[in-house]
């Protein structure tokens, strides 16, 4: 989050990214690990930059400038000073301007490493989830991570999301909410990720669970959700005692889900291992999920994804 | 399953101590926090209206980052691809968690 609001919203990097470069942005915890073409690229790369004396093992995470070819044009660790960016990208540029061209990428998609491939569940949902601490309105407050806003995606299978259907469209119909979505949703996405990436609850961290489908409108296809969740660590070192409440809309017409608009309020308290410095005590955390739209950034995988089993198989 | 002494924030607001503890941390949970001028219930708060749902879920969501008119790839292989057309550098931004997303 540091990055996207201190350096990649900076106009000097903005501009010079979009205009001068192909911009992409990856998690190295997947392209360090894949055994085919993009990860074989990035590792070229990577073993030409800052890191390149770092055991095999150790982190390759940071800037990297390169041609298609996989030919370092420059690198850095990622530092929250879009000053040392500018630099970094203009320094490539001149470093660019001096290397040949003989790109060869093959314009065919190569197969990819199966156990590293994330992508949306096909006729699935993919919704957006963003995450804030609402603040104080003490003017003139310098920006901390916890400004920031926390980012990630929720998928939901195409046989999850017509679960989430009545069999009958009834006023004050019931709909049980599929173990599987409920337990995803609050271990995986009721998070603090406002400062990075969150420890996720483990399933004996869920001290209360109470979810209610209902149908609130036949007539609009809407669902009303209601509910209320509490998570806690042992020894109490993390918490959040929230409540939930969202819109479901079905488009019976087109047979798709047309608004899936869930909110939770409530108070969290403590930090994750690698994202300290939360709010001391108890503080307000507000989680919104929507709809994702189509662009690239839409497709990038939710975080707990990385354990695909434990993601989409929590709760069955 | 309490465990702070909710009625105590709730007076301790009431005389103005809430004002220290907003310095400290996020500010009092009871109420008094604002996200983009929208009021955020504390937890006693079991359903919100739906016009008032309507408008803090509006506000959680993030408008106008700069960050996002840099046309990102998230595929490595299209990406090059892209780099080769359009005769250009390739920006690697590569973070522990991604960075458009969970980081």
């Amino acid at each position: 989050m540091t990055g996207r609001e201190l350096v990649f919203s900076h106009p000097d990097v903005v501009r010079l990214a979009r205009d001068s470069f192909v911009p992409y942005a990856g998690d190295q915890w997947y392209l360090h690990r894949q055994k085919d073409a993009p990860g074989q690229y990035f590792w070229k790369v990577a073993q030409q930059g800052h890191y390149k004396d770092q055991p095999e093992d150790a982190s390759r995470q940071g800037i990297y400038v390169a041609t298609p070819d996989g030919r370092l044009l420059g690198s850095d660790r990622f530092s929250p000073s879009p000053e040392r960016m500018v630099g970094l990208l203009r320094r490539s540029l001149t470093q660019a301007k001096q290397t040949p061209e003989t790109t060869t990428v093959a314009d065919e998609a190569p197969a990819t490493d199966a156990r590293y491939r994330r992508e949306p569940p096909s006729g699935g949902l993919v919704l957006d989830v963003f995450t804030r601490i609402p603040r104080s309105d003490a003017a003139g407050e310098k920006w901390t991570p916890n400004h920031a806003t926390g980012r990630d995606h929720m998928w939901l299978t195409h046989s999850e999301w017509r679960a989430l259907l009545p069999a009958s469209w009834k006023k004050g119909v019931r709909v049980a909410v599929p173990r599987a979505v409920a337990e995803r949703l609050i271990r995986f996405h009721l998070v603090d990720n406002v400062r990075g990436e969150p420890p996720v609850w483990a399933p004996g961290e869920i001290k209360q669970s109470e979810l209610t489908l209902t149908v609130a409108d036949p007539t609009a296809g809407r669902l009303l959700l209601e509910g209320v969740t509490r998570l806690e660590t042992k020894g109490s070192t993390r918490g959040y005692d929230a409540r939930l409440q969202g819109y479901v809309e079905y488009d019976r017409a087109g047979d798709r889900i047309k608004r899936c608009d869930l909110l939770t309020w409530g108070e969290a308290w403590g930090s994750g291992p690698y994202t300290p410095g939360a709010p001391s005590g108890r503080f307000p955390l507000v989680i919104a999920f929507s709809l994702a739209g189509n662009a690239p950034a839409d497709r990038v995988p939710p975080q707990a994804s990385r354990d695909l089993t434990d993601y989409l198989g929590a709760g069955r | 399953m309490i465990r702070y002494p909710r009625l105590l924030l709730l007076v301790a607001a009431t005389v103005g101590v809430a004002g220290a503890q907003e310095k400290s941390g996020a500010g009092a949970t009871d109420g008094a926090c604002r996200l983009a001028g929208q009021p955020v219930p504390g937890f006693a708060v079991k359903k919100l209206p739906e016009e008032q749902f309507r408008k803090l879920h509006a506000a959680v969501a993030p408008r106008g980052e700069r960050w996002t008119e840099i046309p990102w790839e998230t595929d490595l292989q299209a990406a090059r691809q892209r780099a080769r057309r359009e005769r250009k550098p390739l920006l690697m931004w590569v973070m522990d968690g991604h960075p458009l997303g969970c980081t």
